[in-house]
């Protein structure tokens, strides 16, 4: 029964889906042309690279910047701040969206809802320059709404962003009102696509609104939401340098101090960019090994891994 | 089925408590943040004497508009904006037809070294060569100063290409099949068959394009030094820089009124996304009657 | 499961040396860094001058600006013909400055004349072979009157700033620089019937009384004395330049050591004296004297000289340069009299009278606040110009008309009269903004506000600012050495968190001790050293020139 399996050769294969691969040849063109040829660029976090002698020209000093962050007394503080934050970020700005996107699907006003979405995504335009400073004026001890109710119900104000402990959670819930929107148009996609006739007939069957959502709504959204998982999980070291960086003072770098913020500080003085490079280098290092492996676990459980 | 239709089902407690959930969030969240919004739009309105004023700002009382004048009378200006109407729209459509292109052969479980080839495109997501690197490629590519230099570099992200390529899976290959017994070719089944089925993917990453090409700055600093190739980002970010140079010797008695300003460009470059949004959106609410299509 | 896996990662490694191959391949195995200067029309680029008594092409990297230079403006012919050159700028986005400089190197353009922000920035350009070498005698030689000058203000550190390695490689202009000013609510002071205060003990009961007395008379007890822009001054109080930065939020800049009276660099913020202006400071903290909110600053967007704390009347203290406030008089209806920051605050609130006061004066009868850079404004040639004579001696020519000929000094820092600046009783006046006249050439070759320049073209600004201050501690500009500039971030970030604790009292006053030792580990001790060896092997170069 089971037939010969010869394995198709590499032309053969070429040959038989030919139509398929012509279509390709556009979009891998552009990551040939425009990602694959820069990324020589890499040897430069291996190098003192200076610009005017090139690659070629600047010495080679293998791992010497690995070593300078690493040995450096608050890499690990910095970095312990980065993988917190990050991961506060995606157990609270991660679902947010798709909670977004679930609440407008249930809402039946069309207008409202149109309404509700254009506004939700407003922040996502406004840079952290502008959101920080509206921020500070808000969380303001002397002058902020926040802290005027809190005088007002006999409390002591809290100076929210100098705060060692209320830090991390400004940052997360900054993040969450300026990203929620914009992140949850792409799961609109993916539950505009269902059915509706579906909810008709769980409805039908004596599913309520509750029971509909789970079981047609979030299975709905399953592969996108494992696709944005898995490429989120590689984010775990990057961090906003903008968003911290407009709200980092002194007494909150024990908390906030992350890894994008200390490269920039060490820069001033030596403004070298190899080290910057190699920085880089070992957060995307991390990253995609991270990828790999949610990757991996996301294949054993469904089909939309990345690869 | 039409006794389904009509009848009205009792409005139960179940319904009551998603309701005043769902709708209560979605009013919290508007709210929380038309309320910045008005003081972004105020303080672009607002001469320095309110915008110093530590506080609140969520209505105009006096009107100055010398921010958006001094953006207005810039000589780049309504150049750029111009430039980057058209880059938009020959980025996104562009950007949009390669990323169909290239994400239905991928979506393909049977093409022969996909899975290497998508770690291929994901590699690029996390690792690049630096700018450096990138500006020499460019430049011995001959695109500087080019137009399009604002397309070619940037024409699809990986980010929109996994997520076009995931929904076209979620496309049962029966209508692949048939459309193909039919005599289709592959051009024919993607976009007769698969174009018209994701609509809401392909109007999403349409918007991601859209506002990737609308808020771009940086290859116009990096690649373009000819003025009538500006575009808007990049303009209003010089007038904001001049605004904040320090130079306070030189300057000694010029205000420069830098907060009104920010906030004007920022008005200025956001009133052409919130009017094409609505646009795009009659596309996220036709929903796809995919049953229908099963023969 | 696995086979697969292994099997996508054979595809994909054979993808990626494939693409790696041709995409090098595409590019030419990576860049070839030609100084000889790239094709085309980049900037940088000489064009052919055959004739040798043609203007040999100069470009200028003076300051980050967004203006591009107009070869017709009338203020740059007139530089051209007289130094017999053609004006260029070389220009540079502002926006992430640094990165595009780099790019720019990185295609092989670069300026000719290029201002350095630093000795340690210096020292990262003479490395990668962007400034070239000014022997001093040649400077001695084609630029007398600047010798001349710069000796009468040396205070034995200026020739030694542009050495690196036993040479020399550009040049200093010694600046009048002035201290930062102290700026009073007079009209708290009046409600107060309080004078203003000169020592430290004074100051404090003066800012207890706007703690608690409610000087506005707003029946609130809403206000406070001062925030972080008066640190200076009570560092000063003790004999240290212990700086904060305008920005918000920014901290201390550890980074710029002090020179003793000794000649000696030293980092001012583990000397004891430092310990006792914590202690003052940390006092002031728990009384209300210092704003709570002095840990975001006193600015809050905007331009960076702003204090929107004292626009506001949240505090009643703020420290600043002079002009920012008034330009000739402290008089606040004198005619352009008022500076940005003045001109910004009677906007928010017209009832507001302000008043500048002398820094405190400490227990041990010191006092003084923190000045920038006696020796400002580094000026080098890039490797490109040094090696052709031309441009050596018409750089050098410029350098000295600029310290001799005063009406040259006004052209290239002001303009014509008439077009870009006015002639009033109390001084020039400009009529453009900084973008404006750079396009016209100004701005764009000079070098800033020498000694020469502030005595004789703004000589009232300079009276003024010098009455109102006193005592100065000036930047010192130290040598760059590999132990500094491998630590000096750890030591900011040590003493930031450190200070900052032990002001708001986080930290009790005793965890100073500890801090100083942390700090020497740290690298501290071996970076003070080493700039300390470095600087005396400079001036040991200089006495022996």
């Amino acid at each position: 029964m089971a037939p010969t399996k010869k394995k198709a050769g590499f032309f053969t294969n070429l040959y038989r889906f030919r139509e398929y691969y012509i279509m390709l040849i556009p979009g891998l063109l552009f990551f040939l042309v425009f990602c694959y040829g820069p990324m020589y660029g890499l040897v430069i976090a291996f190098q003192d690279y200076y610009p005017l002698k090139g690659i070629s020209g600047s010495s080679f000093v293998a791992l010497k910047h690995f070593k300078t962050l690493f040995d450096n007394p608050f890499f690990l503080s910095v970095l312990k701040n980065t993988l917190i934050i990050s991961i506060y970020k995606l157990l609270v700005c991660f679902p947010a969206p798709i909670f977004l996107c679930i609440a407008l699907n249930e809402i039946k006003n069309a207008k409202f809802k149109k309404f509700a979405q254009s506004v939700s995504y407003l922040p996502h335009f406004i840079s952290w320059v502008v959101v920080s400073g509206i921020i500070l004026e808000f969380l303001s001890p002397s002058r902020g709404p926040i802290n005027i109710i809190l005088q007002n119900l006999g409390f002591e104000p809290i100076f929210f962003v100098a705060e060692p402990k209320c830090f991390r959670g400004v940052l997360v819930i900054s993040d969450l009102w300026k990203s929620i929107g914009w992140g949850s148009i792409v799961y609109l996609a993916a539950v505009t696509s269902i059915d509706p006739s579906l909810y008709e007939a769980a409805e039908m069957d004596g599913a309520g609104r509750i029971k509909r959502i789970i079981h047609i709504t979030l299975p709905a959204l399953a592969p996108i939401v494992t696709v944005m998982l898995i490429m989120q999980s590689g984010k775990i070291l990057n961090d906003s340098f903008e968003q911290v960086y407009n709200f980092l003072t002194p007494v909150t770098y024990e908390v906030g101090d992350v890894i994008s913020t200390f490269v920039y500080r060490m820069g001033i003085q030596k403004m070298q960019y190899s080290f910057t490079t190699a920085v880089d280098l070992f957060k995307n290092i991390i990253s995609f090994g991270l990828v790999m492996l949610t990757n991996y676990v996301a294949r054993k459980t469904n089909d939309y891994a990345l690869w | 089925m039409a006794d389904t239709a009509k009848r009205k089902r009792k409005r139960n407690g179940e319904d009551w408590f998603v309701d005043i959930l769902a709708y209560g969030f979605v009013t919290l969240l508007s709210i929380s943040i038309l309320l910045p919004f008005m003081q972004v739009i105020t303080i672009s309105m607002s001469p320095a004497s309110v915008v110093n004023k530590t506080g609140f700002h969520m209505f105009p009382t006096q009107f100055d508009f010398s921010g958006y004048q001094q953006i207005a009378t810039d000589p780049n200006f309504w150049g750029s904006y111009l430039n980057t109407i058209l880059r938009t729209a020959l980025g996104t459509v562009c950007g949009v037809l390669v990323t169909m292109l290239t994400a239905y052969p991928l979506a393909r479980t049977n093409l022969p070294y996909r899975r290497g080839l998508m770690m291929f495109v994901v590699f690029t997501m996390y690792f690049s060569g630096g700018m450096i690197p990138k500006y020499l490629l460019v430049k011995s590519l001959g695109l500087t100063n080019n137009f399009l230099v604002y397309i070619l570099p940037c024409v699809i992200t990986g980010f929109a290409l996994i997520i076009t390529r995931n929904f076209f899976m979620g496309i049962p290959p029966a209508l692949e099949e048939s459309a193909k017994i039919d005599g289709a070719t592959n051009m024919d089944v993607l976009f007769k068959v698969y174009l018209p089925l994701s609509t809401p993917v392909v109007a999403t990453i349409s918007l991601w394009y859209c506002v990737q090409h609308w808020n771009a700055w940086m290859d116009n600093m990096l690649y373009v030094t000819d003025k009538a190739k500006y575009v808007l980002q990049y303009v209003l970010q010089t007038i904001l820089t001049n605004g904040q140079t320090a130079d306070m010797e030189a300057m000694g008695d010029m205000i420069i009124h830098t907060e009104t300003m920010k906030m004007a460009a920022l008005v200025l470059s956001l009133i052409p996304i919130v009017c094409t949004y609505p646009f795009l959106q009659k596309y996220f609410v036709k929903g796809m009657i995919v049953g229908s299509v099963k023969g | 499961m696995r086979k697969n896996l292994k099997k996508a990662t054979k595809t994909f490694t054979s993808c990626l040396l494939a693409a790696a191959m041709t995409g090098s391949l595409l590019t030419g195995c990576g860049p070839s860094s030609d100084t000889s200067g790239s094709t085309g029309s980049a900037q940088g680029t000489d064009a052919a001058s055959a004739d040798e008594d043609a203007p040999v092409q100069m470009y200028f990297l003076t300051s980050q600006t967004t203006a591009e230079v107009d070869d017709d403006a009338e203020v740059v012919k007139k530089i051209e013909e007289r130094f017999n050159i053609d004006l260029k700028g070389f220009y540079v986005d502002p926006n992430n400055f640094q990165e595009n400089l780099n790019v720019k190197f990185a295609g092989g353009e670069m300026p000719d004349v290029m201002v350095v922000g630093s000795p340690a920035d210096l020292a990262t350009y003479i490395e990668g072979g962007i400034i070239g070498e000014i022997p001093i005698e040649t400077i001695r030689e084609k630029a007398p009157n600047y010798a001349k000058v710069a000796d009468e203000y040396d205070d034995g550190s200026l020739w030694t700033t542009m050495l690196y390695k036993g040479k020399n490689y550009g040049i200093v202009n010694p600046a009048k620089q002035m201290p930062m000013a102290m700026f009073w609510r007079k009209d708290w002071l009046d409600n107060l019937g309080l004078e203003i205060p000169e020592t430290l003990e004074e100051y404090e009961e003066v800012l207890t009384a706007f703690v608690e007395q409610d000087p506005d008379g707003n029946g609130k007890k809403d206000t406070a004395g001062a925030a972080e822009r008066i640190f200076g001054a009570v560092f000063g109080a003790f004999g240290l330049r212990c700086v904060t930065g305008t920005g918000a939020g920014s901290g201390f800049i550890v980074e710029e050591m002090q020179l003793g009276e000794d000649n000696v660099p030293f980092f001012p913020y583990i000397r004891p004296e430092a310990k006792q202006a914590l202690e003052v400071l940390h006092r002031w903290y728990e009384k209300g004297i210092i704003d709570k909110e002095f840990i975001t600053g006193e600015n809050h967007g905007g331009y960076a000289g702003l204090s929107h704390s004292f626009m506001n009347g949240q505090i009643g203290l703020t420290s600043g340069q002079a002009y920012v406030y008034f330009v000739y008089s402290s008089d606040m209806n004198a005619e352009d009299n008022l500076g940005t920051c003045m001109k910004e605050m009677v906007a928010v609130n017209p009832d507001a009278v302000v008043i500048p006061g002398p820094a405190p004066i400490g227990p041990d009868g010191k006092s003084g606040t923190e000045a920038w850079g006696k020796y400002d404004r580094l000026t080098c040639l890039t490797t490109k110009a040094a090696q052709d004579p031309r441009k050596v001696d018409a750089f050098l020519a410029m350098l000295d008309a600029y310290y001799s000929d005063m009406e040259y000094a006004e052209l290239a820092n002001f303009g014509i009269e008439g077009v870009h600046f006015k002639n009033t009783d109390h001084g020039r006046i400009r009529l453009m903004d900084g973008l404006e006249l750079r396009k016209e050439g100004v701005l764009q070759v000079d070098f800033g506000a020498t000694v020469p320049y502030a005595d004789n073209l703004t000589p009232q600004k300079t009276q003024y600012a010098e009455s109102i201050t006193g005592n100065g501690y000036y930047r010192f500009n130290a040598p760059a050495t590999e132990e500094f500039a491998n630590v000096i971030s750890t030591l900011d970030s040590l003493t930031e968190q450190a200070y900052f604790a032990m002001i708001t009292g986080e930290k009790p006053l005793d965890y100073f001790e500890t801090y100083v030792e942390e700090f020497k580990k740290a690298g501290g001790e071996a970076a003070e050293k080493a700039v300390q060896e470095a600087y005396a092997e400079k001036l040991a170069a200089i006495a022996n020139q």
